[in-house]
């Protein structure tokens, strides 16, 4: 661990607040883009799968 | 053996099958490569001398660039594969490409907004690099706009495919913005040629998490991909049969 205690690695030294939320617009980002095909697929594998009962 | 292979590829329900099989190891190596690469990057590695920790962005923002680049010249092959050998694969990788592009586009140039604020002391410049990957957003958006953009879809597809075509003329441009235009971003840290510019303890982390988002590509674009195979191809016996005995076996 490159830092000395939990306070300086949210800090990191003032730049914190820039890496932090660099960090968390790209996770939240990508997760969104995990998540959309994952939802689409559901739901297209329900409506194949209620077309084929009727 | 080549054709072979295109043809197997090509088919719609043998992609399917095997993509299914393939995306749990991509997801797997992804989870692990992006946990280790971030942890590594933002606890472990040393600050920068002159950059201080606000160099710890590098991490996501050379990686996500190289996937936007590396992306476009998926999109534009498929494109191409697509208008040359009416591939109908081909046009969904395009459609699935897209999107992804456009997001990890996105994420190099907001990362490089908030390395740029404290490095450089704004948020954004009309540098040569920036205003390059800022017209590579759009070229993705564009991509995304035309392929929805005809009632026929084999019009959207072709038109799509042509823009991709011409927007690679955009790619070079990136890659030597930062030497053509000395300005404001700093030059390429990775190089093939010569030793890269950053010590080691420093660049490991940043090839974990350039494989790490490589992966991540991966299932995105198989994701994607098997969207686009469903919805195209709902109608088709292949996929009733697979899913109604599937749906019918779990409620028996």
């Amino acid at each position: 661990m490159y830092f000395h205690t939990l306070h300086d690695f949210f800090l990191m030294n003032g730049h914190g607040f820039y890496v932090w939320s660099a960090y968390g617009i790209s996770f939240v980002t990508l997760l969104a883009m995990v998540w959309q095909p994952l939802q689409r697929h559901a739901n297209l594998r329900k409506e194949i799968a209620q077309q084929a009962q009727e | 053996m080549l054709k072979t292979w295109f043809h197997r590829w090509g088919s719609p329900p043998w992609f399917y099958r095997m993509s299914g099989k393939l995306l749990p190891w991509f997801g797997v190596a992804t989870l692990l490569l992006l946990l280790i690469g971030s942890v590594w990057g933002l606890a472990i590695a040393p600050e920068d001398a002159r950059q201080g920790n606000s160099y710890r962005i590098i991490y996501i923002h050379v990686p996500s660039a190289f996937l936007a680049l590396a992306g476009y010249y998926l999109m534009a092959i498929a494109g191409c594969i697509g208008l040359v050998w009416r591939m109908k694969l081909a046009f969904w990788a395009l459609r699935a490409a897209a999107p992804l592009g456009a997001a990890m586009t996105f994420i190099a140039l907001i990362t490089g907004a908030f390395w740029g604020k404290p490095t450089w002391g704004t948020w954004w410049e009309w540098d040569a690099r920036i205003t390059s990957m800022l017209i590579l957003f759009f070229l993705y958006l564009g991509v995304m706009a035309l392929a929805n953009a005809y009632q026929n879809t084999d019009n959207g597809n072709r038109a799509a495919s042509v823009l991709a075509l011409v927007g690679t003329v955009n790619i070079p441009i990136i890659y030597m913005s930062v030497k053509w235009w000395n300005t404001l971003h700093q030059g390429a840290t990775l190089k093939l040629t010569s030793a890269s510019t950053i010590d080691p303890s420093m660049l490991q982390p940043l090839w974990v998490m350039i494989v790490g988002f490589y992966c991540l590509y991966a299932v995105l674009l198989l994701l994607n991909l098997r969207c686009e195979i469903l919805s195209n191809e709902r109608n088709s016996r292949w996929l009733t049969d697979l899913f109604s005995t599937s749906t019918s076996g779990d409620k028996q």
